[in-house]
């Protein structure tokens, strides 16, 4: 098995934050890792290109989402309340990653904002978002702007939710094409120790092939064994309950994952109490062994 | 007037024989009898204890030692075995109002119960409510309701999303609220694409911008009224989940204590508080909303904060107590009376509750007696005070000094007062009892029964028999070994000599006991404890207090004071003084002198010129110059001045006891007869002559005795005292003794007439038909001398005024 071009190898992550709280625990879920994995943290703070051009309009109002009261906003005001945050953003990176003593770097970019971190993204293994930003729909559901990166990348995306803390174990699902590239991700990510994964599989005929499959990838890679454990049916909650019944601490998903279909991959990414790693099989041509490559229509679509 | 016989030996001391006690050692003892000598006492307490009606209060009164605690508490005793156990007091949690926590009465033993039922309760209902709301049946019912209102306002905003897209518009969020803006090719315009526009456009967008603007804000005034609602929702469910969970449990509880009311409504408000507020409480944490920071520990305590308001604080726990209380408190400050409110300190700031409610010595004697030191209470600030309003209330209200007072106005706790049903046994001298009717109008109705205890009681066969088993119980009492018969014996001679009268005992046991315990102290390993570790105890008790009359014997022995003790001298006679100093009371001799000269009838008591005499003492000096001058100078001018002194006395002297000793000395110097000096003399006079009693016989002649002893005793040493006093002769019995020997005196005078025949050796003589006193008499002689004095006197007048016509033709 060789993957050797493949994103199981991990050196920078790229941590995109606004301050808002969910990109506060995108953040910690970052220095997590690179703490327990001697990475390099990158820090984007992207000052929104859009933002800036609404509030340019002579017109422009903003509506308080606590009081409901409509105040008008200027560029000015705007440029200065983003000059705020980046410092306030930069101040919490470097706290947190003084704690975890985590080389880390700061950069702040304007634009379009998942085209700027889209860009930075070139740069490192790695991603780890908020699962939205400021919007008042912020408490369910997937943002904007990490629909639109998950659907735009290759690189692993960690998508994490105010409230969550990343830990061991991970639980993995061995769904669909790029199974093989999600387990080798997360090995990658936590090294060979014994019991930092739980294998998650479907029930089916292909079953217990695949558990075979994967204990055998985990030996080539150097990891131990890990326990394995059998969904009771497919979707969102069936998922759900493992991880609350494992008490996992991520869960890592194929983004072509079957189990991720219908019901939506989008409403598991907006539900799960846990962050949750979503890894791209390898593109089309390249792809695991036994994957219909290519065929799988992406539920992040 | 016959001359006075010399007492005889056996009315000097009246002994006590051993044989005539009920017992040989006071193992054998007979009880003792209960009041023995205070009958008085007795008919008190029977009607104030018995009495249930107000104010019927007691107010023991007497000397200390007497004997009253003890005496009050068999009473007492007696008194609370008949009445029924009073309830338990509790404190609990008012729901209503929590700073004026309830006060619940149960029957005795229930208060426990009640407490334990709660505790139980609190126990089965922290394990109940969690897994009530741990459930799948709530969890669910609860997401079905947050998801039911969270999909409000996102469909809201979910809708306005789309209906900007559909206008070209774009939603975007900042930290602070939301900006809508144009959009084309998915791209916000900036305004100089904006300004490139068509004028209907631009005036469309913003006519959108605004609609949509106000649709959001119609959406986000709605949230707080779709939150309250979502409250509201889980409320019910909190209460249902409770309800099922626990009310049962109380219900349980409830079943058991059905009365008293008060309980039962008590216990109805545990069950609804429970329900309403418990689920806040016991809701496990985090996984809701933003704000899930909480620490367990933080939780924890606040849950038992909580949880406190259901415990049960038993103030008084009656539980297998028989009768009714007696409560004794030693130290009767307000907040030991009244009660308490404690504090803890919590972060800094002082914090309490009902339970850290603290109960007073009226609470525990509620429903029986209390027994308090009348001093005590009135030297704590404020005592006095607060036990008179709770017996006048009828109920203790716990309020601190300063609330009391209106000093504090920061109210912590306003208990609700307890109903109390008490008697109050205050134990007192009878100065405070005095004092307190004459200043405290209040304190008759609030103590309408005065046991007042006698000092002594009368020494007859009966009560010596009585109070040798009273002895007995004393020995018993002390947990000494025991006595014998003659050993107590000698203390009820003891007794006798204490109370100074040997028809009479003292009842003041206190310093008895202590006599009994030094003499089993001597006694050692020696049982039974015989006369002479009694008689040890006694000698070496005056020997410990003896100092100062034997300083005073020796500096008369040495001659620096200056008494006679054998010959004759004119004008001077030995008088008898009794020294008080502490606890030890001892005689000693004064020399008293008078002097006569030319005068015009005044007797100048020197005493009183300089202050050192005090008003009795001045009373005894005019009674006798009263009756100098009736007797003998009845049809001419007292033609004399007397001047009459105590010499060296340097410190004060009062009382009348040595004015008969100052008449001798006066008649003496008249008459210029000498005075024995071998004998001394105490007594007062009327005026006419009468010897009356004085007070401290004994001490007296055993004071001259001492002096005679040390010098020698020449046979004719003795001491004049009145007849009135023979009845309290309880002499040493070395006097005693010394007068079975004729070595000493002891003569009891009825008239000054006896005593100044028995001080000259001549007779006083009496008036014949003739008017006259007879020849070779003193009074003769007195009445001769008065005579030529006045006629002295007259003639310097007449000399005078021939002396001086002028003078004379003046005063005409």
């Amino acid at each position: 098995m060789s993957d050797a071009a493949g994103p199981e190898r991990v050196r920078r992550i790229l941590v995109a934050i606004d301050a808002s709280p969910h990109s506060l625990a995108a953040l910690q879920a970052a220095v997590t890792l690179a703490a327990a994995r001697r990475l390099e943290l990158l820090a984007l703070f992207v000052e929104d290109l859009r933002l800036l051009h609404a509030t340019a309009l002579p017109f422009a109002r903003e509506v308080a989402t606590f009081s409901g009261t409509a105040r008008p906003l200027d560029v000015a005001q705007t440029e200065r309340r983003l000059q705020d945050l980046a410092r306030r953003v930069e101040a919490r990176v470097a706290a947190a990653a003084a704690r975890a003593e985590v080389p880390w770097t700061f950069r702040v970019r304007r634009g379009h904002v998942a085209a700027e971190i889209l860009a930075s993204l070139e740069l490192t293994d790695l991603l780890s978002l908020g699962a939205a930003g400021w919007s008042p729909m912020r408490a369910r559901g997937l943002g904007e702007t990490a629909g639109a990166v998950l659907r735009r990348t290759r690189s692993p995306v960690l998508v994490a939710r105010h409230g969550t803390q990343l830990r061991l174990p991970l639980l993995v699902l061995l769904e669909g094409p790029g199974w093989r590239t999600t387990l080798a991700t997360a090995v990658a990510l936590t090294g060979p120790v014994r019991g930092a994964l739980v294998l998650a599989v479907a029930p089916g005929r292909e079953q217990a092939a695949r558990e075979d499959q994967a204990q055998d990838l985990l030996a080539s890679l150097g990891a131990p064994p890990s326990r394995v454990r059998l969904l009771a049916g497919a979707g969102p909650a069936a998922l759900r309950a493992v991880v609350r019944r494992e008490a996992a601490g991520a869960l890592v998903l194929p983004a072509d994952a079957g189990a991720l279909d219908e019901a939506g991959g989008e409403s598991l990414l907006a539900t799960a109490d846990v962050p949750v790693l979503v890894v791209h099989g390898p593109a089309a041509g390249e792809g695991d062994t036994d994957a219909t490559a290519g065929q799988g229509k992406s539920p992040l679509g | 007037m016959p001359l006075p016989e010399a007492l005889s030996p056996d009315v000097l001391r009246r002994n006590c024989d051993p044989a005539s006690l009920p017992f040989r050692t006071t193992d054998d003892a007979p009880d003792p009898r209960l009041a023995l000598g205070q009958p008085r006492v007795a008919a008190a307490l029977e009607v104030g204890l018995g009495m249930l009606h107000d104010g019927f209060n007691v107010f023991a009164l007497g000397d200390a030692g007497t004997g009253r605690h003890h005496l009050v508490l068999r009473y007492l005793q007696r008194a609370a075995e008949g009445r029924a156990t009073p309830s338990d007091l509790a404190y609990v949690h008012n729901f209503d109002e929590a700073a004026k926590p309830r006060v619940l009465a149960l029957p005795a033993g229930r208060g426990r119960e009640l407490q334990e039922a709660m505790r139980r309760l609190l126990d089965e209902v922290v394990t109940a409510l969690p897994a009530a709301f741990e459930s799948e049946e709530y969890q669910a019912r609860l997401k079905a309701i947050e998801d039911a209102f969270k999909e409000k306002p996102e469909a809201g905003f979910k809708e306005i999303q789309e209906r900007a897209r559909a206008r070209g518009l774009a939603m975007l969020a900042t930290p602070v609220g939301m900006v809508f803006a144009p959009m084309k090719d998915g791209d916000v315009l900036d305004s100089e694409a904006f300004e490139a526009l068509p004028e209907d456009d631009q005036k469309r967008i913003r006519a959108d911008i605004e609609a949509l603007q106000g649709e959001l804000q119609r959406v986000l005034r709605a949230i707080p009224g779709w939150d309250r609602q979502r409250r509201e929702k889980i409320r019910d469910l909190d209460h249902e989940i409770s309800e099922a969970a626990i009310g049962h449990l109380v219900d349980e509880v409830r079943s058991v204590f059905q009365q008293p009311t008060a309980v039962h409504d008590y216990l109805e408000a545990v069950r609804a508080d429970l329900i309403d507020n418990a689920p806040q409480i016991l809701r496990p944490a985090g996984g809701r909303g933003d704000g899930g920071h909480d620490d367990d520990g933080g939780r924890a305590s606040a849950s038992e904060a909580f949880l406190r308001r259901f415990r049960v604080n038993v103030l008084v726990d009656h539980d297998g107590q028989p009768g009714a209380p007696i409560v004794t408190e030693d130290n009767p400050t307000y907040a030991n009376l009244v009660g308490r409110v404690e504090y803890v300190a919590q972060m800094g700031t002082l914090v309490t509750d009902f339970n850290l409610i603290r109960p007073g010595a009226l609470h525990r004697a509620n429903g029986g007696f209390l027994l308090l030191d009348a001093r005590q209470v009135l030297q704590q600030p404020h005592a006095w005070e607060g036990l008179k309003r709770a017996l006048k209330a009828r109920q203790v209200r716990i309020e601190s000094l300063g609330q009391s007072m209106g000093l504090v106005s920061t109210t912590s706790l306003e208990p609700e007062p307890a109903a109390i049903d008490i008697k109050v046994v205050l134990i007192g001298d009878r100065l405070i009892y005095y004092l307190l009717c004459t200043y405290d109008p209040e304190f008759l109705d609030l103590f309408k029964v005065a046991a007042d205890f006698e000092d002594v009681m009368p020494r007859d066969p009966d009560h010596e028999t009585a109070f040798a088993a009273l002895v007995a119980a004393l020995v018993q009492g002390a947990e000494l070994p025991s006595f014998d018969d003659a050993a107590v014996a000698r203390v009820i001679e003891h007794a006798s000599r204490v109370a100074g009268d040997a028809e009479r005992l003292t009842t003041r046991t206190g310093p008895l006991v202590d006599l009994l315990r030094e003499a089993a102290f001597h006694a050692g390993a020696a049982v039974p404890v015989r006369v002479e570790h009694v008689q040890r105890a006694l000698d070496q008790r005056l020997y410990r207090a003896d100092r100062v009359r034997e300083r005073m014997q020796e500096a008369t022995l040495r001659r620096i004071v200056r008494i006679e003790t054998e010959g004759e001298a004119v004008g001077q006679v030995n008088g008898l003084s009794v020294i008080q100093l502490g606890p030890s009371t001892f005689g000693h001799p004064s020399r008293i002198t008078a002097r006569v000269r030319l005068g015009r009838g005044e007797v100048t008591d020197i005493e009183r010129e300089v202050e050192l005499g005090g008003p009795l003492h001045s009373k005894g000096v005019l009674i006798l110059a009263g009756f100098l001058g009736a007797r003998y100078a009845g049809e001419a001018p007292l033609s004399l001045a007397a001047t009459l002194v105590f010499e060296q006395s340097y410190g004060g002297v009062d009382g009348d006891s040595a004015s008969s000793a100052e008449l001798y000395a006066l008649l003496s110097a008249i008459a210029r007869v000498p005075l024995r000096q071998d004998l001394a003399v105490t007594g007062s006079v009327d005026q006419l002559g009468n010897v009356q009693a004085i007070g401290g016989v004994n001490e007296k002649i055993e004071g001259f005795f001492d002096l005679c002893r040390e010098r020698g005793l020449s046979g004719r040493q003795g001491v004049l005292i009145p007849r009135a006093n023979v009845a309290h002769l309880m002499l040493r019995q070395d006097v005693v003794d010394a007068v079975d020997d004729g070595a000493f005196h002891v003569y009891a005078v009825d008239h000054v007439d006896q005593g100044i025949e028995l001080l000259t050796g001549h007779p006083a003589g009496e008036r014949g038909d003739d008017g006259g006193f007879p020849e070779g008499s003193v009074n003769a002689s007195v009445e001769a001398r008065l005579r030529a004095m006045a006629d002295r006197l007259s003639e310097f007048s007449e000399r005078a005024r021939r002396d001086d016509p002028a003078d004379g033709a003046g005063a005409a």
